[in-house]
């Protein structure tokens, strides 16, 4: 795999911002490549800085010290920024602040016609990107009548249109309800599975352990970096610093400290059934 | 004692429209004194339209609502006065933030109240310190905030007015691991400090174990379930009917316990599942 997303020692300070006199590195000497088709879970409690390091993956911020290039353009060339953000596009928190038309379909054609393409490429792109997302009929709908999990699937679709790379979802799940954030979690895995690059920054652990790979942040720095199983079988490390892990994972943990065989970083609720019943046998 | 009532309430939204619709239907539940009962339940199974009903805000198509035995509707009765006694804080309330700043916005209530400034001024600390907003923020424009310290300083907003019951609809929505046990937990010292009646709305039966004392499970407009939340879990299948996620900790304690390798019916924690398997591990 080929290196898309490289952060190379950057530092992000909200002071440059906002010239209100006050030091805030809200990202300090940071060094990260994301790959090419990868699917990344960045995450740590509000203040970590994951939502800083998710606006400088498009150049949405640029940062204060170090380089930021994706696909080797360097976001803060302002002649290349709109490469970059074609290349990177970014569902956000909120569903009801990225709808911008009075149809599902004209909402969705929105990036593409800003981009300037040709009305029956964007026909096909809309219809494309709407059935990835399972959202085709609703084409015609007006987004207000649809929920938030449809809602942000809308918006979703909108990014697809744009053809782009790779996808950055900026807690796009926390303000759904739990159906709502599976049909955004089923979405988001089946984008990976074609090729999409995907960013997804989150606070609930139970998305996170579908990742390839876990970032995470703590005071502006990476705290940890590796795969779910890597990083969730550190319990002790995760709970200092206030993030939770999964619970088979806690349980699974505990009995291991016990003495008990059981297979490391253990996270979904099948293969934990699968390993406590062998342990059982294995005493009989 | 029952502190609030619903008795047989239905509540029809719009009725005689073509948009006509059930959202209650015979409804009864009663909230005890110094009691945290979450009302848990799918999007669209009522729940919400329960927390509008309790203050008042709307009114029942049939079914009385009761506080200390009496119907707030009755004639005679002041509305008004139910709203400064029965305290509702909406989903996402810190967008309903507008004053100049925090210590303004968490004493709109008791000025409404026609207190005097001393007695104001003396809720709004002592509000401010039970949901976890610093006094050093008082001069602050909330707008200045961030997005858990909004929350907080919106929650305090109705605890300063010092209601007999307060009533959160999906308090810690959207908040990182470390913001909901802080809000979870001001609510709990909130209740054990005032002998309140709390009442929780949540889609998370995982947060309600943690929280709540009792839980309430509704589906499509009508209650499904209630008691202790021990009593609830032990009707898994029930939860699983209303098409809520049970904690994954049940999932795999309730498989254990049905192919016969623990007795672990109804766990929903992380240390009774331990305690249990352990157990049984040493029986075996």
């Amino acid at each position: 795999m080929s290196e898309f997303i490289k952060l190379e020692n950057v530092t992000f300070d909200y002071s440059a911002e906002e010239q209100n006199g006050q030091h805030h590195e809200a990202i300090k000497n940071l060094s990260l490549s994301i790959e090419k088709g990868s699917f990344v879970a960045i995450i740590g409690h509000n203040g970590s800085g994951k939502s800083t390091l998710a606006k400088l993956f498009n150049g949405i911020l640029v940062p204060t010290n170090g380089r930021v290039t994706v696909d080797g353009m360097d976001t803060s060339n302002e002649d290349l920024i709109f490469d970059v953000r074609r290349r990177v596009g970014m569902v956000f928190q909120n569903p009801d602040n990225q709808i911008v038309a009075t149809t599902v379909e004209e909402d969705v054609a929105f990036a593409p016609e800003n981009l300037g393409v040709e009305p029956s490429e964007i026909r096909h792109r809309v219809d494309q990107a709407l059935e990835s997302v399972k959202m085709s009929e609703y084409k015609e709908h007006s987004p207000s009548q649809l929920s938030g999990g449809q809602k942000q699937r809308v918006a979703i679709a909108g990014i697809i249109a744009m053809q782009p790379e790779c996808i950055i979802f900026d807690e796009s799940t926390a303000m759904l309800d739990p159906q709502g954030r599976k049909e955004v979690l089923e979405t988001i895995l089946k984008l990976k599975e074609r090729g999409m690059t995907v960013i997804l920054i989150t606070h609930y652990m139970n998305e996170a352990v579908n990742a390839d790979r876990v970032v995470v942040m703590n005071g502006g720095s990476i705290e940890m970096d590796g795969n779910p199983r890597e990083v969730f079988s550190q319990v002790e490390k995760l709970r200092e610093i206030e993030l939770d892990v999964p619970q088979v994972t806690d349980l699974a943990y505990r009995l291991r400290r016990d003495g008990f065989e059981l297979p490391e970083g253990l996270l979904f609720e099948e293969e934990t059934i699968g390993a406590l019943m062998k342990l059982f046998e294995r005493g009989k | 004692m029952s502190k609030l009532t619903l008795e047989n309430v239905s509540y029809v939204y719009s009725p005689d429209t073509p948009f006509e619709k059930e959202a209650l239907s015979n409804v009864s539940i009663e909230f005890k004194e110094n009691r945290i009962t979450g009302i848990i339940g799918h999007t669209g199974s009522g729940k919400s339209t329960v927390a509008q009903l309790l203050n008042g805000l709307l009114k029942s198509t049939s079914g009385r609502v009761l506080l200390d035995g009496q119907d707030i509707f009755e004639k005679g009765s002041d509305v008004s006065k139910v709203r400064f006694r029965v305290g509702l804080v909406f989903q996402y309330p810190e967008y309903q933030l507008f004053e100049e700043t925090v210590w303004r916005d968490i004493a709109f209530g008791p000025s409404n109240m026609k207190l005097d400034p001393n007695e104001i001024d003396r809720r709004v600390r002592s509000a401010a310190s039970f949901a976890g907003v610093d006094e050093e923020l008082f001069e602050k424009s909330p707008f200045e905030l961030s997005g858990g310290q909004k929350r907080r300083v919106a929650i305090a907003g109705i605890m300063a007015m010092e209601p007999d019951i307060i009533v959160l609809d999906e308090p810690a929505a959207g908040l990182d691991p470390r913001g909901r046990d802080e809000i979870f937990n001001g609510i709990k010292k909130w209740r054990d400090s005032h002998n309140s009646t709390v009442i929780l709305i949540s889609h998370s039966m995982e947060d309600m174990a943690l929280y709540a004392d009792d839980i309430i499970v509704m589906k499509d407009g009508k209650v499904l379930t209630s008691g202790t939340v021990d009593q609830v879990f032990q009707r898994v299948d029930v939860i699983k009917q209303s098409g809520l996620d049970i904690p994954q900790i049940t999932a795999v304690t309730e498989e254990l316990t049905k192919r016969g390798l623990i007795d672990g019916n109804g766990i929903y924690t992380v240390d009774k599942a331990y305690e249990k398997i352990l157990e049984a591990l040493k029986e075996r």
